[in-house]
């Protein structure tokens, strides 16, 4: 009991430690899920949350700039940002070189989800644009898909997109710290807010 | 309320484009045409003109037209009343019709949905105890016609329909009944002569096939593109015989005469890239006008995209973009920008703009206002607006129109 409360104690102050400290000391049965605020198109906060052992939010997060959308209209496939509430993790979860044919690197992959009327968004994904290599291809000089070019880049189909050289890496970092799983299902991973 | 002024900007033709007149660059208004108030009508029946009108649970027929069936019968055809199912499609949105008329204006196909769970749009799928690969509804398309009492479902699993001038019928059907949470809902194309025919399968492969457009005996179609939900237009020229049309893009309309279809191509990443003519018989790109060229003339306040469907009529074809809708001019063969009409919405984009009553100065289009939907009709020669009184979702009755034009002899 008394080994018990000492690690439970330890544990706790791990949790309200900084971010740099936890990336090295994070407990095996931690998590952390992902909150999106959809402050609007280009300029929403995605949140990853620390988790404790019974899944609930500890305080401890980190923030970095998204963007969903190129409407706020969350009804419109293809155009809409993404519609707000919980969403589950899809295979393949959470990976690092995703090869798909419109997006690839790293990636969680979200679960379909239907707007207020009912229409059904599928094909959802935190992501950014580089290859399924981390890297970059920016061939013409124009909207390359698995190249990150700008601001406007953060526009998406839907997805919540991270920058390929702050958000994403930021991210993905805190991923593999403070969960560190990949290629699984989960539930409620998600919770989009606005 | 002034009128906003035609603008004629550069346009580009794509390299298998017949010799044409030499591109010019003319001088461009500097902003772009604003509603800037919108006459509030009240009750949405009052905006409504001519046409059958599909809402979750009843087909309405206002008028004597049905609406691009080009015919003004001297009694409704379409029958009104209650839908065999719910007439909403969650896998299709709002680039396919809800409802798509016969070409001789006496039948109607609505896309339906019928929940195989109860489920809450606004709750986690895991509080409700669905998990990945639970059935969570069948589509059905069900056929209303003259002949029959009650309306005709195409069987489980389809969706997306469009008639011909010869009364046959295509549509996708889904490999599984049900669509699964979180699995793609593969289907295959399939064309029946007549309501009571067998179908026939146009498409060698199960996949995200999405039924648009009789073009003559062709038919033009989506193909979903994979990890996304952009797709790209193709056409089956027969029985197996399918190609691209254009890749990641969005059918605005067909012209009058069959033979060209305009589609806005889309960016990898998100927005509008082009606007192109593409003639459907040979896959050859009669026009095109670059996204930047639409926006030159809007510096202050640029457009991101214009998807469809719109309706191309008189030589104007008018589509819908991230701020109201965009009209362009195709008499002389290209695309020249008419007008770029920004209608104020509280939230969100225009829906399914199409023509209202006889030439191409009405437009009738709708909008989501949280759980509601407000109609809107904008005359485009005096950019003026007017809108109805908000409607729970599920009562609004969505347009029923069909992108196939069949008035002229398609190659």
């Amino acid at each position: 009991m008394k080994s018990r409360l000492h690690c439970l104690r330890l544990w706790k102050a791990a949790a309200s430690a900084s971010v740099a400290v936890l990336l090295t000391s994070s407990p095996a049965w931690a998590g952390m899920n992902f909150k999106y605020d959809r402050d609007s198109r280009i300029h929403g906060t995605l949140h990853a949350r620390y988790l404790n052992q019974y899944g609930q939010y500890t305080g401890t997060e980190g923030t970095q700039r998204a963007g969903s959308g190129s409407t706020t209209d969350a009804c419109q496939k293809n155009y809409g940002w993404i519609p707000d509430g919980w969403y589950n993790l899809k295979s393949p979860g959470h990976i690092h070189h995703f090869a798909g044919s419109a997006i690839q690197g790293r990636i969680w992959r979200l679960s379909d989800k239907a707007c207020h009327t009912g229409v059904l968004r599928t094909e959802l994904f935190i992501h950014t644009e580089e290859t399924s290599s981390n890297g970059q291809s920016c061939p013409t000089g124009g909207d390359d898909p698995f190249c990150w070019e700008g601001e406007n880049d953060y526009y998406s189909n839907g997805c919540i997109k991270l920058s390929h050289g702050g958000g994403m890496p930021y991210m993905n970092s805190l991923w593999d710290s403070w969960d560190g799983r990949h290629d699984f299902y989960a539930y409620d991973k998600l919770y989009v807010a606005g | 309320m002034s009128l906003g002024t035609a603008t004629a900007i550069a346009i580009a033709k794509g390299a298998n484009a017949p010799p044409g007149p030499k591109e010019t660059s003319r001088s461009a208004v500097k902003d772009r045409t604003t509603v800037t108030s919108v006459a509030r009508v009240k009750g949405h029946q009052d905006v409504a003109l001519d046409g059958a009108y599909v809402s979750t649970r009843r087909v309405r027929v206002r008028g004597r037209k049905t609406r691009n069936a080009g015919l003004a019968s001297e009694s409704p055809a379409i029958k009104t009343g209650a839908t065999a199912a719910v007439a909403n499609q969650p896998l299709l949105g709002y680039e396919t019709p809800a409802a798509v008329p016969s070409e001789d204006g006496t039948g109607l196909a609505y896309n339906s949905w019928t929940k195989t769970v109860p489920y809450d749009t606004s709750r986690s799928w895991a509080k409700q105890g669905i998990y990945p690969g639970d059935p969570l509804g069948v589509p059905r398309v069900y056929v209303r016609s003259e002949n029959e009492t009650d309306d005709v479902s195409l069987g489980d699993g389809t969706m997306s329909a469009a008639f011909n001038s010869d009364g046959a019928i295509a549509y996708a059907q889904g490999t599984t009944p049900a669509y699964r949470l979180d699995q793609s809902f593969d289907r295959k194309v399939l064309v029946r002569s007549s309501l009571d025919a067998e179908p026939d399968v146009w498409s060698d492969s199960a996949d995200e096939w999405n039924v648009l457009a009789w073009v003559g005996d062709r038919l033009l179609v989506t193909l979903g593109i994979p990890d996304s939900e952009a797709s790209n237009v193709m056409v089956f020229d027969g029985p197996g015989q399918v190609r691209m049309i254009a890749p990641n893009a969005s059918l605005l309309a067909v012209d009058a005469d069959g033979a060209i279809a305009a589609v806005a191509v889309q960016n990898p990443g998100a927005g509008t890239q082009e606007i192109r003519l593409v003639e459907v018989a040979s896959g050859a790109t009669m026009a095109t006008l670059p996204w930047e060229k639409v926006n030159d003339a809007f510096r202050k306040s640029p457009l991101l995209f214009a998807t469809g469907p719109g309706e191309w009529r008189d030589d104007t074809l008018v589509m819908r973009t991230d701020a109201g809708l965009l009209t362009l001019d195709t008499s002389e063969g290209g695309l020249l920008v008419k007008q770029a009409l920004t209608v104020p919405l509280p939230s969100g984009i225009l829906n399914e703009p199409q023509f209202v009553g006889d030439g191409a100065d009405l437009v009738e289009a709708w909008t989501d206002v949280g759980g509601s939907r407000v109609r809107y009709q904008c005359r485009l020669s005096t950019s003026s607006c007017a809108a109805s009184e908000p409607v729970p979702w599920a009562q609004f009755g969505r347009p029923a129109y069909s992108l196939t034009q069949t008035d002229g002899e398609a190659p």
